[in-house]
């Protein structure tokens, strides 16, 4: 009697996918086809840009239509990977690019480096990008744009506090951050959470002093490391960082509490809106002379294997989004630098505030060179590491230490 | 015509109960068994990234449970676990047997009142999260509140030692109206001229509680005590969003850490494997509370 | 106990609101802030007062939320009244009629109340890609209801022990079958557990996020929670979305609980009966 209850509500679905699958595969029979995208851009203006290049792209190309997924940030891999598992894999998923060759790893996307050679654009990518995408002779995925990081500072607190000029050496940033330090606000605030933003974030100081995630042990590491720990013990930072995600440091700064930040891109926006008086510098360097190396942020927009359709069709779309003019209006909205020279060349000259990113992107290094497909595994070791000498567990020294050898035995297991 | 009836005229066996459970059982051995098994066989097989899409898991046996036991911080979480279960439970069953208490009587406005105080188990808990990072944020209102008794300001989120009450604290907060409503529902359940005989025969009202009440509600007390034990075992969102489990590794619970190995790194085998010894840490913790229930 | 004669009960309300307002001070920021802008929440001064209200954050977020609420109430109150139609009886029949195999049932219950949601994820999604109840609504209630099913049955279970089974016994001899002695008798008897188990297996998906967030990726079949988390995006959490929103989407739920809880009346008297 029950279990009627149970399947009446069932019935009617399975007739009505019944007819559903029939009436696809009629539409199957008219040659059309479907890309699925899996991202998660959920700002306003993406969604926009996405819809607007949806539109342009199915009036070219009547046999192919676009459907958008949305899912959030976290879930993007796991989703990508359950979808594949159960073989209704999407035409494209927009991996954030330090994932790209670790998902590669699980043999569901598609080699593209024939149609990627072939594009305009290729050769002009930077290496860094290209890096994150390639393995061996394989190409994985074409970028969507870029982004990295740089030091956003307040040009009154400065001002107040007798800071001459933006820093652009490490003493000259600690000097800053100390003179502008005055309760509630501190010289500096930047993301050691327990997530893969607190890796992020300290890249740029470790890679530019020369260090690297596979060798903790070392000097380079030792000394970027310190430099946390000393602005969070002498009071420049706030012991808070530890907990702070990417969302909350911008709040920090906009709402007067901290005189710089090391923020990205994407949140130029943001802060142009706020009437904050402030300007942008490269990530400061150890010492004059040295480049800053930061790493790559930025998604790449992934083939998936599946029906070779799909796949064509799915090239079609990325070939589309990579033409010149297209490309520079959707890494414009989307808050990207593009990983084209040319292209990002042009947006610095249009924007001066975004001069000190396109200019980092010579040097920039994708995250996945530290460690190629275990990258996420020592990711998390290293924050490990990071979180305990902030707080005080460990000294720089020991929590190094124990995080290169564990990191030695992840790297070994490959 | 009642179908029951008919069988248990014409067939001495009494097939009534079976049939009363049988739409649970059709239910349970669909959509129940198969994750269950589902699950304990991923814990005993290597199911990390390429393994799981291909779909050959090989099977190896104890090694992810012997990884997960061999790490320092599979027993850090696991302590964790186990006091903030303690700490939650003590506290959210206190305070929602005594609110259930309070609202035994009739009085104006109250089911506005008992619907208000679901709020907190009813927030979506991506915001009750919030609430309480921004609460105990080094500049927050705790704080300041510990600023007006003279107490200095804690590194409430920014040291584990401090973070960790403090995820106890918003637990507690999310999960005292589940308590509440289920002991006041067993509450009302109890015929009422019981009470009207002990206060004919003298009984204060906290006699009353603890002679009537509290014996009666019993089963309820029981079902709530292990269900909060459970449910308290497997938070997962709140300790997520306010910590990630941080500061150094130092809040994570056993399903933070599980999380942490199965979708930051991928390891499905592993995260099942702790998933598995979970659900061990809550069968011997609620056999603990039938025995102390013996006594 | 609730022959509880207060004189003057309007004291007794305001104890208790006194006591609510304690309770749920932690929201009055979610309340306040709602009305605030980003800049504003995190400012230097943090004021307990808006400077200027910011009213749009709440046409915003009524806006973008509205569409959805059909499809929560749907899942919830389907898990609802699915769950209770299972698991009713089959407390009934476990706690009174104890059939063999019972101890197996209630053990198994609790282990799959034990094990966290994300391990019933992936088998559910691959069970239901097979049957193509993915993306659908019944797919999530039967998600919800693998939750709310075992825990509506242990809670039922001790409710009905709670019970006089004389009444039963009484109603039996007198010529009436199980299944009558069940509707007339004991369901009336355990209203207030069932009510109580009712608003539960409604909340629970109501608040649900993870199903819904692994099974439903059509825009139009997401229910609120999903809408909502669409706050935490790549780049840090639309407040201005989230607090208006968690207010919204508790809302319904709160005049659910009103209205439900009338229900949860008084105990019954055993004189009454007889």
């Amino acid at each position: 009697m029950k279990t009627h209850t149970l399947r009446k509500p069932l019935f009617p679905q399975l007739i009505f996918i019944g007819s559903a699958i029939a009436g696809l595969a009629l539409a199957n029979a008219r040659a059309q086809v479907t890309v699925e995208i899996v991202h998660y851009f959920s700002v306003d203006s993406q969604i926009e840009i996405l819809n607007e290049i949806q539109k342009e792209f199915e009036a070219a190309n009547p046999g192919i239509k676009i459907q958008y997924t949305y899912v959030p940030f976290g879930e993007l891999v796991s989703r990508t990977l359950q979808m594949a598992a159960v073989r209704k894999p999407p035409g494209i998923s927009a991996i954030d690019n330090p994932d790209v060759l670790r998902v590669a790893k699980a043999g569901i996307l598609k080699d593209i480096s024939a149609d990627a050679a072939k594009l305009k654009i290729w050769e002009d990518v930077y290496p860094g990008p290209k890096s994150a995408v390639t393995d061996g002779s394989k190409v994985y995925g074409v970028p969507v744009g870029s982004n990295s990081l740089a030091l956003y500072y307040n040009k009154k607190m400065f001002a107040d506090a007798g800071v001459a000029s933006p820093p652009a050496t490490w003493p000259e940033l600690t000097e800053a951050a100390t003179k502008t330090t005055k309760s509630p606000v501190y010289g500096i605030a930047f993301s050691a959470v327990n997530t893969e933003e607190a890796t992020w974030q300290w890249e740029p100081f470790l890679w530019s002093n020369g260090g690297s995630l596979t060798d903790l042990d070392s000097e380079n590491a030792r000394t970027a490391l310190q430099l946390w720990v000393d602005w969070v013990k002498k009071g420049v930072a706030s012991k808070d960082v530890v907990n702070w995600n990417q969302g909350d440091v911008p709040n920090q700064f906009l709402g007067g509490r901290a005189a710089t930040m090391v923020m990205g891109p994407w949140q130029l926006a943001n802060v142009q809106k706020s009437g904050v008086d402030f300007g942008i510098v490269t990530i400061p360097v150890p010492k004059e002379g040295r480049k800053p190396v930061v790493p790559l942020g930025g998604e790449v927009w992934c083939v998936l294997k599946g029906d070779s359709k799909v796949e064509d069709a799915a090239m079609k779309f990325i070939q589309f989004t990579q033409e010149p003019e297209r490309l520079r209006k959707i890494c414009d909205t989307l808050n990207y630098i593009s990983s084209v020279r040319s292209i990002a060349k042009q947006q610095g000259e249009a924007n001066q505030v975004l001069q000190p990113f396109v200019d980092q992107m010579d040097t920039a290094r994708a995250r996945s060179q530290d460690g190629g497909a275990s990258y996420p595994e020592i990711s998390l070791t290293t924050r490990t590491a990071i979180q305990k000498a902030l707080t005080g567990q460990a000294t720089v020294e020991a929590a190094l230490k124990e995080a290169a050898a564990k990191i030695k035995t992840i790297l070994a297991k490959k | 015509m009642d179908p029951s009836r008919s069988i248990v005229r014409k067939v001495r066996f009494d097939a009534s109960p079976y049939l009363f459970i049988l739409p649970f059982v059709v239910f349970c051995l669909i959509l129940l068994l198969y994750p269950v098994v589902y699950s304990l066989a991923l814990s005993f097989r290597q199911a990390t990234v390429e393994t799981f899409v291909s779909g050959d898991m090989p099977f190896n046996g104890l090694t992810q449970y012997q990884a997960a036991l061999a790490d320092p911080i599979f027993w850090r979480a696991l302590l964790n676990t186990i006091l903030f279960a303690f700490f939650s439970i003590l506290f959210q069953f206190t305070i929602g047997f005594l609110l259930g208490l309070l609202f035994q009587a009739d009085f104006p406005l109250k089911n506005l009142c008992l619907a208000l105080l679901l709020i907190p188990w009813v927030s979506p808990v991506l915001t009750a999260a919030n609430i309480f990072k921004g609460l105990f944020n080094e500049a927050g209102p705790v704080n300041r509140l510990c600023h007006l008794v003279g107490l200095g300001p804690f590194p409430w989120l920014a040291d584990p030692g401090y973070a960790f009450p403090a995820t106890i604290v918003a637990n507690i907060w999310i999960g005292f109206p589940f308590n509440f409503i289920l002991l006041y529902a067993g509450m009302r359940s109890i015929p009422t001229d019981i009470y009207e005989a002990a206060k004919i025969d003298g009984a204060t009202f906290w006699q009353r509680v603890g002679y009537i009440t509290l014996p009666v509600l019993q089963p309820v007390s029981v079902a709530v005590l292990m269900l909060g034990t459970i449910y308290t075992v497997k938070v997962f969102d709140l300790v997520w969003i306010m910590t990630g489990g941080g500061p150094a590794n130092g809040t994570h619970l056993l399903s933070t850490y599980a999380y942490q190995v199965g979708f930051s790194v991928l390891n499905f085998g592993e995260a099942a494997a702790i998933a598995t010894l979970m659900v061990l840490l809550v069968v011997l913790l609620n056999l603990l509370q039938l025995l102390l229930q013996r006594r | 106990m609730t022959s509880f004669v207060i004189s003057g009960r309007w004291w007794y309300t305001v104890a208790v609101v006194i006591v609510t307002a304690i309770l749920l001070s932690p929201f009055y920021w979610v309340l306040v802030g709602s009305f605030m802008t980003a800049a504003e929440l995190f400012g230097v001064k943090q004021s307990l007062w808006p400077q200027h209200f910011a009213v749009e954050n709440w046409s915003n977020a009524l806006e973008r939320l509205f569409p959805h609420v059909r499809n929560s109430l749907l899942v919830s109150a389907a898990t609802s009244i699915g769950t209770l139609l299972i698991a009713a009886p089959a407390a009934y029949g476990l706690v009174w009629k104890k059939p063999r195999g019972r101890q197996v049932l209630s053990s198994f219950m609790l282990v799959t109340q034990m094990l966290p949601a994300i391990v019933f994820v992936i088998p559910l999604f691959i069970v239901f890609s097979k049957i193509n109840i993915v993306n659908t609504l019944s797919g999530l209630i039967l998600a919800d209801m693998t939750f709310t099913v075992p825990f509506a049955l242990i809670m039922l279970s001790a409710y009905m022990k709670e019970l006089p089974y004389e009444l039963v016994e009484a109603a039996m001899v007198d010529g009436a079958g199980p299944l009558r002695a069940f509707v007339v008798v004991v369901l009336p008897m355990s209203l207030p557990g069932l009510v109580t188990v009712g608003i539960f297996s409604f909340l629970i998906p109501w608040g649900d996020l993870i199903f819904a967030l692994s099974l439903i990726t059509e825009s139009s079949l997401q229910p609120l929670t999903l809408e909502l988390y669409k706050a935490v995006g790549q780049y840090g959490i639309d407040w201005a979305f989230l607090l208006p929103g968690s207010v919204l989407t508790a809302i319904p739920a709160v005049l659910f609980v009103i209205l439900a809880s009338r229900f949860i009346v008084a105990g019954v008297t055993r004189g009454a009966i007889k």
